[in-house]
């Protein structure tokens, strides 16, 4: 089982005790592998607005694939069993995999925890959408004008730039579509099933998965604005349709003590269905 | 000793075969094999909580044949006793080096070379962080290019317990 950590794309490492797979070894007797991938500026940003760059962290992940499938037979393991599993950006990064042409026979089954790849923004819960290279590259301009750098390959020498100082860049930004990760954008893919590469996928959200993170939310500082907000994503999640059993099913009053926020990381975490 | 013969580059003649060593693991002898990706060169250490970073070696040490060379790991870890995680029978190979990163923001590379000894007996260092969090102080000493920042660890069930000891 090799698991992607969670972080924003932004943080975390295979070397942090939430990633500590010793426990899951024991109790499921599997190979628990955990990687380190890039983040930020140096896994995210893109070079140019053609698409061949923007993706670079996601592709970390993919080498650490084949590494596996190549080597895991020494160590026990067995390369036609690999499941794919994440937490947060984790699992929005399980989310891409699983429609990359380049990380296809790589894994076998996916699981996806809190976290997924077509939300439409980073706004909300577990949400990374992916950005069009143009966009990307914009932001790219925009972080050459603030650092003072004439071109991407100013940015590339650390000579000129240490990573100490353009480290914090690009925080909490989406990957941007990357042509050797991805064709195209995965709400898209999604609805061809052969272009999902593992055979099995559990999806799934837990409820209390934001409480600690976005206090004490990420849409306002009240209950009425909070609850509002809500329903109008929903509503325009559902457009031209009556979202009334929607807002029923996940209405905070109802099923959730009154929490906003529990509502909606249950209804991001089974929205990934509905595409 | 014939367990570094039966691993070449392209297979392995044997099964798997995890070795409980009470051979010294001799930190010399790594750092001379491993000269241009050297973790421990560095300061990346990961020092929330739990790891203490004075660690005797002798009593932990495993290691597995593999395509790349010997790599050494450890079992019933003690920096991890006294915390939550079960360390007993569990054989952990905390930093292999899986890619090499030709340059910033360039796409990486598979890591494949082979050596006579891999040091997985600590974590390799963290990736930049993009935030600041005053636990990853340590790891921002390092560069994104010229560190290699592309570990992965693997823990594993011990399987075939060949264990010397009992041959000494």
């Amino acid at each position: 089982m090799v698991y992607l950590h969670a972080g924003g794309l932004n943080y975390g490492g295979s070397a942090e005790p939430p990633s500590y797979g010793h426990n899951l070894a024991v109790v499921g007797n599997v190979i628990v592998v955990n990687i380190n991938f890039r983040l930020g500026v140096f896994g995210f940003m893109s070079t140019d607005n053609n698409g061949s760059n923007g993706m670079n962290g996601i592709y970390d992940q993919i080498v650490a694939l084949r590494w596996i499938r190549k080597y895991i037979g020494n160590f026990g393991g067995d390369k036609n069993r690999v499941t794919l599993f994440g937490l947060g950006s984790g699992s929005a990064s399980v989310c891409l995999l699983s429609v990359s042409p380049a990380a296809r026979g790589l894994f076998q089954r996916a699981i996806m925890s809190s976290g997924e790849c077509m939300a439409g923004s980073s706004n909300r819960p577990g949400g990374h959408d992916l950005l069009s290279p143009q966009d990307g590259y914009a932001i790219t301009q925009s972080i050459q004008n603030t650092y003072g750098a004439l071109s991407v390959d100013d940015l590339r020498n650390p000579n000129l730039y240490p990573a100490s100082e353009i480290y914090n860049a690009r925080v909490m930004g989406d990957p941007v579509l990357d042509r050797a990760v991805l064709q195209g954008y995965p709400q898209y893919l999604y609805r061809n099933p052969n272009n999902i590469n593992p055979f099995q996928m559990i999806v799934g959200s837990t409820t209390y998965a934001d409480e600690q993170l976005v206090p004490p939310s990420p849409y306002g500082s009240d209950v009425a604005t909070d609850l509002n907000a809500f329903y109008q994503t929903i509503q325009d999640d559902w457009p031209g349709i009556n979202v009334n059993r929607v807002k029923n099913a996940y209405s905070p009053q109802n099923h959730y003590g009154g929490r906003v926020m529990n509502a909606q990381s249950q209804y991001e975490g089974v929205r990934l269905f509905a595409f | 000793m014939p367990i570094l013969s039966s691993c070449t580059q392209n297979m392995c003649l044997t099964s798997p075969v995890i070795f409980y060593t009470p051979v010294k693991v001799n930190n010399n002898m790594i750092l001379q094999s491993s000269e241009n990706d050297n973790y421990k060169e560095k300061d990346y250490r990961f020092s929330v909580g739990t790891i203490s970073e004075n660690i005797d070696r002798d009593n932990f040490a495993v290691s597995v044949n593999t395509q790349i060379g010997l790599v050494i790991g450890t079992n019933n870890d003690e920096r991890f006793v006294n915390t939550e995680f079960v360390t007993d029978g569990v054989d952990s190979f905390l930093g292999i080096k899986y890619g090499r990163i030709p340059g910033r923001f360039r796409k990486s590379q598979l890591y494949e070379q082979r050596r006579d000894f891999i040091d997985a007996t600590d974590f390799g260092p963290f990736c930049w962080q993009s935030v600041d969090m005053p636990w990853y102080e340590d790891q921002q000493q390092s560069e994104d290019v010229s560190s290699p920042c592309l570990p992965l660890v693997l823990h594993t069930l011990s399987m075939l317990i060949l264990s010397l000891y009992l041959f000494l």
